[in-house]
């Protein structure tokens, strides 16, 4: 291997999402813009019933899940 | 005799604290990811038996019985060796010496057993701890030390293969490894990474996909061309069978996916800055797993939306 493990591990980690998720998200690109611009939350719901909500923070600042 | 002896050495010094480092080694860590040339494998070996070679002969020269002892001891060791190597070299001095030789051989191999002995429970243990740094790789690559570690000293030379396709990387290695696979004769696949295979070169000979789909892009394009407006996540294709193999030199390219069963918010987060690539207020994400209800079991493949205040 010609690059740094750590390197691939950050690449490989980057972006790691599920497919129904990132599918979600390319799917629903204009939506989740059209939420956040007009301050509300969106959420996403998995095959599992798995539910990402993305809601705008009302203090300038990204608050960690 | 002295290339018997030279065989030999190599054997009880080099060779067999490499196979004891490796079989221990590989508990945590399966060997044929470590994909090195010839030379790499003989450099490996020497830098995997210096470091128990120095502890165990600190360790017999320190510790009863057989301590350095005083000078003059030192010095009967010393004319122990020469006397025993001179022997082997030279048939003549092996007939002079006659008895002299057996007893300095005796003195030097019990001396030599005991290094042995020392040499060996260091290796073994130098294999424990690298195989557990290498294999814990997902949980303590975020320490600097330890990520410089795994990169120059523990894992450099592994085949780029076994971090792409399996969980190594991640700390959760209930991670799902899933990949889309495009073939030579325009097959779409899609499913999870079972197992793969390397050959001798460290080259990807094939890999097994379970939970497999194929993508229907004859129906997908006919309904394109038609304006059907088609969606296409409607057009993978359950296999039938338990799991697929696909021959690498049949693999076009491979598009890879990496789920773990709670991704982390800074992961979509970032995820979600660079795809949506525009000035957005700021937000940030929550992710809450499902008591798998009826209705999201019916949507199976695909997901849902709801927007909210």
């Amino acid at each position: 291997m010609t690059t740094d493990l750590s390197k691939l591990a950050g690449l490989i980690e980057e972006g790691s999402l599920p497919v129904w998720l990132r599918e979600e998200i390319v799917h629903n690109r204009e939506d989740i813009l059209k939420a956040l611009t007009h301050a509300r939350s969106i959420t996403l719901r998995g095959p599992r019933g798995e539910r990402v909500t993305i809601a705008p923070t009302t203090n300038g600042t990204n608050i960690p899940a | 005799m002295i290339a018997l002896c030279a065989s030999l050495v190599l054997a009880l010094y080099l060779v067999i604290p490499s196979l004891l480092f490796r079989a221990l080694s590989r508990f945590f860590i399966p060997l044929r990811i470590v994909a090195g040339t010839p030379t790499q494998e003989v450099a490996r070996a020497f830098l995997t038996a210096a470091i128990p070679f120095l502890l165990a002969g600190a360790a017999i020269r320190q510790l009863p019985p057989g301590g350095a002892g005083t000078p003059l001891q030192a010095q009967a060791v010393g004319q122990d060796y020469k006397l025993v190597a001179s022997c082997l070299y030279s048939e003549q001095t092996f007939r002079d010496s006659k008895q002299a030789f057996w007893d300095s051989f005796g003195r030097v191999a019990r001396r030599q057993s005991r290094f042995l002995g020392w040499y060996y429970v260091l290796v073994m243990g130098e294999g424990l701890v690298v195989g557990v740094l290498a294999g814990h790789y997902g949980r303590f690559k975020r320490n600097r030390v330890y990520s410089w570690m795994a990169d120059k000293i523990l894992l450099p030379s592994i085949s780029e293969w076994h971090p792409l396709l399996t969980p190594f990387v991640f700390a959760d290695k209930t991670t799902v490894v899933r990949a889309d696979v495009l073939t030579t004769g325009d097959n779409l696949y899609r499913g999870k990474v079972s197992e793969y295979f390397l050959d001798t070169g460290g080259r990807l000979s094939g890999l097994i996909l379970t939970d497999m789909l194929r993508f229907d892009r004859r129906t997908y394009l006919q309904d394109k061309d038609a304006r059907r407006g088609p969606d296409p996540r409607g057009y993978w294709k359950e296999i039938p069978g338990a799991k697929l193999y696909l021959f690498a030199d049949k693999i076009l390219n491979l598009n890879l996916n990496y789920e773990s069963a709670e991704p982390s918010a800074q992961v979509v987060e970032e995820f979600l800055r660079k795809y949506l690539a525009t000035a957005i207020p700021p937000f940030h994400v929550e992710f809450q797993r499902s008591g798998q209800s009826p209705q999201a079991e019916a949507k199976e493949q695909n997901g849902d939306i709801e927007e909210g205040r």
